[in-house]
């Protein structure tokens, strides 16, 4: 596949989203793409597959095998050119897994044998035969995303293109995901073509990076390089997973960069380079009055198992409490009963004396406010700025203009305030959702997975909104899979599983006590400071505890 | 409405989709064509007891505590609208207008709701053994693009389904709760529920619709998927529901099982128990095909 020259413009707007792109994807490559929100990821993507190119305007061109993209027959391109969403409920429209796998090969008019034969070798492949006749509504996140794989493959494409494949998948789960898909490129030789924003895996399996800054191709070329790079740009340093981003920013002349826990180990060892805990790591803010109190809550749907057993939950005033757990833990559940939003069939949640559910609605979103994992449930439809407005006004907020002002600034909303709610993009999205919270100054906060497919800047600038806030007195209970983020911002911890949490604990040595849920740096340097999670939390030192001079290492094979 | 589907293991689940119809079909027909309470009594019961085989006991009683006020309802009205009837049981005079409580509207009414309730259950039971897949299996030969069109609006109605449960919940926080407040206030909720509902929806299924594209989706003539073939046991069951229906319309066409004149309505003749037999014999013919499946096991 070659791009040559592509330039694209959407309809109505002055300003290119791609500007000038020319790129070369070998056959058999597996190629990440890495950029920022905004930065046109998805949109060169589409402008990979015919049917997927958004109305706009164009110049430059796209070829592949050396014909022009655009000349591919519907056929051709459907059976050469896999395509796989985002959002794993998008793809599926048939209402079993066997049908599902079936309908592009409907589409293309196999006859029964043929397809039966496709299925079943597929099914075998990916795991999917205990499936196969399962509803599509009935599965999981990660089982859907594979059926969509699956539903693409059953084609035999050359290349599959995915984009941000694993943004709403648990870590394990996306794990698990990509894990299939590197089976998928190594075994089949497919090519690869994918964007994302949780680069730690992906980065290990891909043999070729591109960076996209602006619309434009900044790199590509090999991975180890392509992060040098991104830890030089502003725009994408925080991109750099955790691993090749410690030896970066402890300047740690590795080559090529570890990208894995035991790639680093060995780096370290190789380089017998010593770290000592910097800062003071092990500081805590015990919280004590308790503001939302969870008795014996028991939660289960028509049939089903419990999602919620006999559950207890005490959370302190000023605590910021992160819940962890797999998708389907029963997370978002616990999250809307401590809201008030439905109530469990056996147990209490007060907020101080009060039953949450029992309170009026008005009064309840004045004292809590509530993030939902997607956004839009909780947008009205208008622009930005009325949605902000007509929330003040809801909640009875004086000087109205000026409140929705400045949450329009501490959102970075402002240049797209005349924007309906439901055109921003999802990091926009998200931040719209916690100032709509944030506008009624609640006493407790309740966030649902804050930073699901989103990019590591939004999530940063998501942290310390939320940080100002807490800091200003705000209690906050966030469901959550993303460990890093934390590890990074929480007060305290604890795991949900078989409906049950565990005893919330301190965050680092609730961190630094896990196996396995715990961050990248923690697990790199776990033997020498068991107490760090991140880089900045260590320095490097001889064996006497004093600080080395980076100019006396030499260039390290890893 | 809906209470599950059937285990894949079980007999009626394995019969060929065609011969599913086809006993469907002749399920209703008989559930229409009799208004003798006594064979009302008799449907209603092989069905309700056929259900409660099928499906879980718990569900089945939550859809009875909902059928059984429609029920009432009708019950009701019948008795309401039936001033006319014969054999006047109870009256009640307040000023100028008289109730009367009549045998043929307590009769005609019971009748009615209880093959409502046999109706409903048999709906049910339709929809725990032909699922979408069988459906459009059956009508893609005749109706490829409703067979197609059907697939989708229900997968497209499931998530239009699930996507309003979870606004009803969430838009709480935008001060949307559609249980409180004047009828006036609840409707206006609802339709600016409706309207978020559409916006979100309608961006949604355009993706959806792109993605079909993308795999093929209007390119080709399409084909279809053979998933089901025909079995022995099929025929078995098809002839033994067929051979029961034909035995039993036959009666009917006899007279046996209705009466033209409401006024002239009866509990049931003698006549009627000579139905009562086959009737249930073809309302459970799948738990005796059960039966015979598992005695055939090896």
């Amino acid at each position: 596949m070659q791009i040559d020259h592509l330039t694209f413009t959407y309809s109505g707007q002055a300003k290119p989203t791609l500007n000038d792109i020319s790129l070369s994807i070998a056959p058999g490559a597996f190629v990440t793409i890495v950029g920022a929100t905004g930065s046109g990821k998805t949109t060169l993507l589409k402008q990979l597959k015919p049917e997927l190119r958004p109305a706009g305007e164009s110049s430059g061109q796209v070829m592949f095998h050396g014909q022009l993209l655009t000349a591919l027959s519907s056929d051709v391109s459907a059976q050469q050119l896999g395509y796989v969403a985002q959002d794993p409920q998008t793809q599926p429209i048939m209402a079993t897994v066997i049908e599902e796998l079936a309908f592009p090969l409907e589409n293309l008019g196999f006859n029964s044998a043929a397809m039966t034969m496709r299925i079943a070798e597929l099914s075998n492949f990916l795991g999917l035969d205990k499936l196969l006749h399962q509803s599509i509504d009935s599965l999981s996140g990660g089982q859907l995303q594979l059926v969509n794989l699956a539903s693409v493959l059953a084609l035999k494409p050359e290349v599959i293109l995915l984009d941000e494949p694993t943004a709403q998948l648990d870590p394990t789960t996306a794990q698990n995901f990509l894990t299939i898909l590197q089976q998928v490129h190594d075994e089949l030789g497919i090519t690869i073509v994918l964007t994302e924003h949780r680069l730690s895996r992906v980065l290990s399996m891909a043999n070729q990076l591109v960076l996209l800054t602006a619309g434009r191709v900044t790199y590509a070329g090999p991975v180890s390089d392509g992060l040098r790079q991104m830890h030089q740009t502003a725009e994408l340093r925080a991109f750099v997973p955790p691993i090749p981003e410690f030896f970066l920013a402890h300047d740690l002349p590795v080559q090529p960069l570890p990208l894995t826990v035991t790639a680093g180990r060995q780096a370290l060892q190789t380089g017998n380079w010593q770290f000592s805990a910097q800062g003071d790591v092990n500081k805590l803010k015990v919280a004590t009055d308790p503001l939302l109190t969870a008795k014996a809550i028991t939660r289960y749907y028509d049939g089903g198992e419990a999602v919620l057993r006999q559950l207890d939950l005490t959370v302190h005033t000023g605590d910021w409490l992160a819940i962890i757990g797999k998708n389907g833990s029963g997370k978002s559940t616990l999250l809307t009963i401590l809201a008030g939003l439905q109530k469990p069939q056996h147990g209490k949640a007060r907020l101080r004396q009060q039953i949450v559910w029992k309170l009026k609605n008005n009064e309840r979103i004045k004292q809590i406010g509530y993030l939902s994992q997607n956004p839009t449930e909780q947008f009205s439809g208008d622009t930005v700025v009325a949605e902000l407005t007509a929330q003040a006004k809801l909640l009875g907020r004086t000087d109205v203009d000026q409140v929705v002002q400045d949450m329009l600034a501490t959102c970075h909303l402002t240049k797209v305030a005349a924007q309906n709610a439901f055109d921003l993009s999802g990091g926009q999205q998200q931040l719209l959702g916690l100032g709509l919270a944030l506008i009624a100054q609640p006493e407790l906060l309740l966030l649902d997975e804050p930073t699901k497919g989103l990019d590591p800047d939004t999530k940063q600038h998501i942290g310390h909104i939320l940080q100002r806030a807490h800091r200003s007195g705000l209690t906050i209970i966030m469901a959550s899979h993303d460990m890093d983020f934390c590890a990074a911002f929480a007060t305290s911890c604890t795991f949900m599983f078989d409906g049950q949490v565990s005893t919330p604990q301190a965050t680092r040595p609730f961190f630094t006590k896990n196996f396995l849920s715990t961050t990248a740096v923690n697990r790199l340097l776990r033997q020498q400071v068991p107490s760090a999670l991140f880089w900045q939390d260590v320095r490097r030192t001889t064996k006497g505890g004093e600080l080395q001079s980076n100019n006396d290492d030499k260039l390290t094979g890893a | 409405m809906n209470v599950g589907t059937l285990a894949s293991t079980s007999f009626f689940s394995q019969v060929h989709p065609a011969v599913v119809a086809v006993y469907f079909i002749e399920l209703f027909t008989l559930l229409l064509v009799f208004n003798h309470l006594v064979l009302a009594i008799a449907l209603f019961g092989g069905l309700l007891a056929i259900s409660c085989w099928y499906f879980s006991r718990q569900r089945i009683i939550s859809v009875l505590k909902g059928v059984g006020s429609l029920m009432a309802v009708i019950v009701l009205f019948n008795l309401l609208l039936n001033q006319n009837g014969r054999g006047l049981l109870w009256h009640l005079t307040l000023g100028p207008v008289t109730f009367r409580l009549t045998r043929t509207g307590l009769l005609y009414g019971c009748t009615m709701a209880i093959l409502l309730g046999a109706m409903i259950l048999a709906f049910i039971l339709f929809n725990g053994i032909l699922t979408t897949p069988k459906i459009s299996y059956l009508l893609f030969p005749v109706v490829p693009r409703l067979a197609m069109l059907l697939t989708i609006s229900l997968r497209l109605v499931s998530l239009f389904t699930q996507k309003f449960r979870r606004l009803v919940m969430f838009q709480k926080t935008r001060g949307i709760v559609v249980t409180e407040g004047p009828w006036g206030q609840r409707i206006q909720k609802t339709g600016r529920l409706m309207r978020i509902l559409l916006i979100d929806s309608v961006s949604s299924a355009m993706e959806t619709a792109v993605l079909m594209e993308a795999r093929g989706f209007g390119a080709h003539k399409r084909s279809h998927y053979q998933t089901y073939s025909w079995q022995p046991h099929d025929i078995v069951f098809g002839l033994g529901g067929l051979l029961l229906f034909v035995v039993i319309i036959g009666f009917r066409w006899r007279g046996f099982g209705w009466t033209t004149d409401v006024y002239q309505m009866t509990v049931g003749t003698s006549a009627d128990w000579w139905l009562v037999l086959p009737l249930l014999a073809f309302v459970g013919l799948p738990v005796l095909g059960e039966g015979m499946y598992r005695l055939w096991e090896n």
